[in-house]
């Protein structure tokens, strides 16, 4: 079992032994080979590992998106049950936020209604104070002007903050990147490195899969992936950095033409 | 707020090609549909409406065949002296008269030689005057004419007035033999409209025996009676069938109807105008429910992306189904809203334009009533039944396998 857990704190998220085998017989390829991870609140890991190492599948399961073969999962101390998708997408509904490498943003719909999206699907708030779309923007980074406009209108850099805003509409407990940066230059990555660094200092969880270095450095952990089994954990130590715990309502940094 | 209807509204009117053939058939749908079920409706009220107007427990005889006249006065009198149940019994005889004094231009009109009891079978208002229709005592006096609302309100005729014409006898030769004789108008009746296609305000009413003379024709155009009750209507035609069989040595070369059977008859030609339309109805349903088919089904396939970003971001299956139910459900009640409008308003221009048939259209979609509510119940039900299998399919759709084949 990796990372340390403080004293009756219930881990956001807990894998125990997950095994995930796609196909059968001489066809079955095992994803995921008895990994065993703890996601203590608060804390900002990134998830490394060559293709086919089984990152993906071990985010999906961290998700809610996909099942494990064998194994068991728990989100915030509530196991994830394997049968019932109803359940789990509850559970996605209520306690995760996702961010894809793509930003998926739906086109038809602006930002404003984008950032809304997920709560159309939030049966259960559980007395949450759930954010508003302008206090989303402004946790991302972005001004507030572009909650009007549509995906097709803004940059790359930004419909992934608004991605990431999008993430942070059920005010989950945990915040799962699949690449967020894979599909961003240099510039925009760091701009939203930035805003994940601004989440962590405001006590978001994060986990991150990413094969860039230079992300997973900003990590507090770094979870190293290979044949689907955690071969190595590294411990950065280390706090968000200071610039990333003031928020910078309508940053320039990001900010591309359509 | 961002709403699921919302969203339904948004997919709607990005596929506008597709939300356009759907929309399409279904407003051809519904106002073809419209259309012909106002005409059914209207009609079959109107053609009954008429039927039961044109006169009181009436009883019709008529040659069967077209041109061929069997039927004679003395045959009329005998169903009045023979026949329980009769209390009127009126034989007509359709000959031209030419008014030639009326408008200076000359008005030729129809001559209906009868008795005074057609008055009483069609329930004519009498206005002025005697309407016994007695024949003129003496050769060559003034024969005695009654007229209708229209004739003598246009003509601005009055009773005691005279009335020089020609009655102008079609000879079965094909030619005309014209007679030159006075009518003194003895009766004016009152306004009564026209009644299944005939014009019973233009009607001129002549003694029976005159117009045989005139003609030099024996034989008559119908034979109208009336009965003492509609109970006795049908067992009235069955006799009269039988008396004049009997008289025709056998033959039947005329046929009775009465006011019952004529109902039956036009009830039983809307049936199957029903049918044909019930057919329509079914081919065109079928074509808005394939429409609505092919269309969700394309949606699905192109929106896989969309399905599995609803399927991460908490949208359970049920919500996947209700979405892609909720953008079929809006599209079939545009296209039906449109079809409503554009057959309502097609409706009203036949029935402003048109005579006849379209002049009883029923312009209200509201007074078709349940066969209405009915339409468009079933038009819908059967768009959200085709709509059910690839609303399924979008809602099996796994957010992993979606998102991971963009």
């Amino acid at each position: 079992m990796a990372g340390g857990s403080p004293e009756g704190e219930v881990p956001v998220a807990l894998l125990r032994d997950v095994r995930k085998t796609y196909g059968q017989g001489a066809a079955a390829v095992h994803a995921l080979q008895g990994v065993d991870l703890k996601v203590e609140r608060g804390e900002f890991v990134a998830i490394m590992g060559p293709s086919g190492s089984g990152k993906s599948t071990l985010l999906h399961i961290l998700g809610c998106m996909d099942v494990p073969s064998s194994g068991e999962v728990a989100i915030d101390g509530v196991p994830v049950p394997r049968e019932s998708d109803s359940e789990r997408t509850r559970l996605r509904s209520e306690r995760i936020g996702f961010v894809f490498q793509s930003f998926h943003l739906l086109r038809d719909l602006t930002v404003r209604e984008n950032l809304e999206l997920p709560r159309i699907y939030l049966r259960h708030r559980e007395g949450k104070e759930l954010p508003s779309a302008e206090e989303l923007i402004a946790k991302v980074r972005l001004p507030k002007k572009l909650l009007d406009r549509y995906p097709t209108q803004i940059s790359g850099g930004e419909a992934q903050r608004v991605a990431i805003a999008r993430a942070l509409s059920n005010a989950p407990s945990l915040l799962l990147g699949d690449e967020p940066t894979g599909n961003l230059d240099t510039v925009n990555s760091e701009a939203v490195m930035q805003v994940f660094e601004h989440l962590w200092s405001e006590g978001a969880t994060i986990v991150l899969v990413t094969h860039n270095p230079e992300v997973a450095e900003r990590a507090q952990r770094v979870v190293r992936v290979g044949d689907g089994r955690i071969v190595r954990e590294e411990f950065h130590s280390r706090r968000p950095p200071a610039e990333a715990l003031a928020p910078k309502e309508g940053s320039a940094q990001g900010e591309g033409t359509p | 707020m961002t709403t699921r209807g919302g969203l339904a509204l948004r997919y709607m009117l990005r596929q506008k090609g597709r939300t356009g053939f759907v929309v399409a058939t279904y407003t051809a749908a519904v106002a073809v549909t419209l259309l012909l079920t106002s005409a059914v409706v209207g009609n079959e009220e109107s053609f009954i409406a008429e039927v039961n107007n044109l006169a009181v427990n009436w009883i019709y005889v008529q040659p069967s065949v077209p041109y061929y006249r069997p039927l004679t006065v003395g045959d009329a009198n005998a169903i009045a002296a023979d026949v329980p149940g009769i209390t009127a019994v009126a034989p007509i005889l359709w000959a031209g008269g030419d008014f030639t004094s009326w408008s200076g231009s000359g008005s030729v009109i129809t001559l209906t030689g009868t008795t005074g009891a057609l008055t009483s079978i069609f329930a004519f208002s009498k206005v002025q005057g005697s309407f016994d229709l007695a024949p003129p005592s003496t050769p060559g006096a003034p024969i005695p004419i009654v007229l209708g609302y229209q004739l003598w309100t246009e003509h601005d005729l009055s009773v005691g007035q005279t009335l020089p014409a020609q009655v102008v006898n079609i000879l079965p030769s094909g030619g005309s033999r014209p007679v030159a004789v006075t009518f003194v108008i003895t009766g004016l009746l009152g306004p009564r409209g026209t009644v299944a296609q005939i014009d019973l305000d233009q009607a001129a009413l002549v003694p029976i025996s005159t117009l045989v003379n005139l003609t030099g024709q024996p034989t008559l155009t119908y034979i109208f009676a009336s009965a003492a009750n509609s109970g006795e209507v049908q067992s009235a035609s069955n006799a009269i069938d039988q008396l004049l069989t009997a008289r025709h040595n056998g033959t039947a070369d005329f046929s009775v109807q009465n006011q019952q059977s004529e109902v039956q008859f036009v009830l039983q030609q809307i049936g199957q105008f029903q049918t044909i339309i019930q057919l329509v109805e079914m081919t065109l349903l079928m074509l808005s429910a394939f429409s609505i088919f092919v269309v969700m089904t394309m949606a699905v396939k192109d929106r896989r992306r969309e399905i599995g970003v609803l399927r991460a971001l908490g949208a359970e299956r049920a919500d996947v189904m209700v979405q892609f139910l909720l953008e079929s459900g809006l599209m079939s009640v545009v296209g039906m809203g449109l079809g409503v409008g554009l057959g309502t308003i097609a409706v009203r221009y036949l029935k402003q334009t048109g005579t006849g048939f379209y002049s009883a259209l029923v312009t209200n979609p509201i007074d078709l009533g349940f066969y209405f509510v009915e339409l468009l119940a079933v038009l819908w039900f059967v768009g959200f039944l085709f709509s059910l299998l690839p609303a399924y399919q979008a809602s099996r759709l796994e957010a992993v396998e979606a998102l991971r084949e963009m």
